[in-house]
């Protein structure tokens, strides 16, 4: 049945997601308004691609709501789905290219990049790194996700996406070096 | 919070996000929603329909065979001449009690193999 009660926005999202699994549209749209603009953001960085982004967050959130019954704990929406953009991301990548996280990143010297704006500079410094490193760091970053949920996701031990992440925030640094700032704390333990 | 976070980066990260506009996204995205829920229904309704086809053909011999088959585990194993014995005996006189002792000693056996196998490893 549908929700014909107060408005979807308020409510908790493991109720959202229950009435959702029940085959209840309005609930959907709500979750789907809620994690659209994080989901369509994180194809971006990983994609490059606004067009493409927006058509692999759809493939997410149908998926998504196609498969809302084998979720068995509502609280968990949120991993759940972020795992599910992680395969759907690297079904496409592998799809588009076999060969897809199989180069390596090489850390020697880097040009400076004339400074474009941030979000731009980001993007282009994200297109610099090798698939599988950008998959780890716009995991970590963008995703929140921990080392050992991305591993999950991935695939990847997780010596392999410590690594990645390490290596990642190192050539990061180098490229985005224009928005180093002079005062400030170091890498968090 | 996980290692070697760069907290620059992760506020170039944070900077960066832009909030994007649902409207377009979300109708096109309920439209295929909808074509799902069109096609499912589609589909469970087909589904109800062919089962009960099926069952309207099936269900006269099926009911020959489970009539013959409950007639034939009634059928008394030994044939006792006095009527009073023979009904004394009727319970466990009969194909079925058989069919259900040899069940259970295969369960008990198939327990104790695996059982003791499972203990193994």
């Amino acid at each position: 049945m549908p929700w014909d009660g107060p408005s979807l926005a308020a409510k908790p999202e493991a109720l959202v997601v229950g009435l959702a699994r029940g085959g209840d549209r309005n609930a959907f749209a709500e979750l789907v308004r809620r994690r659209q603009s994080w989901l369509r953001n994180m194809m971006r960085r990983l994609s490059g691609d606004s067009a493409l982004a927006d058509d692999l967050a759809q493939q997410v959130l149908l998926q998504a709501w196609q498969r809302l019954g084998q979720l068995r704990r509502p609280s968990r929406f949120g991993p759940w789905l972020k795992r599910l953009a992680v395969t759907v991301w690297l079904q496409h990548a592998r799809r588009t290219d076999p060969l897809w996280g199989a180069e390596e990143l090489d850390l020697g010297a880097v040009s400076p990049q004339p400074v474009a704006g941030a979000a731009i500079d980001l993007d282009r410094a994200l297109s610099a790194l090798p698939g599988m490193v950008r998959l780890c760091i716009v995991l970590a970053y963008h995703a929140g996700m921990s080392h050992a949920e991305i591993a999950s996701a991935t695939g990847l031990p997780s010596g392999t996406v410590k690594s990645h992440i390490r290596r990642g925030t190192l050539r990061l640094r180098e490229l985005l070096s224009a928005y180093a700032e002079p005062t400030g704390g170091e890498e968090t333990s | 919070m996980t290692e070697h976070h760069d907290p620059r980066i992760q506020r170039l990260f944070v900077k960066t996000e832009e909030p994007l506009e649902d409207l377009d996204f979300s109708v096109a995205l309920l439209a295929q929603v909808a074509t799902l829920q069109r096609g499912a229904r589609v589909r469970r309704a087909a589904l109800i329909v062919i089962s009960v086809v099926v069952l309207m053909l099936v269900a006269s011999p099926l009911q020959t065979v489970v009539v013959g088959l409950c007639g034939l585990l009634a059928h008394p194993i030994v044939r006792l001449d006095q009527p009073l014995l023979a009904q004394a005996l009727l319970p466990v006189n009969n194909a079925a009690f058989v069919v259900a002792v040899m069940l259970l000693a295969w369960r008990a056996m198939r327990a104790r193999l695996f059982g003791s196998v499972t203990q193994l490893f």
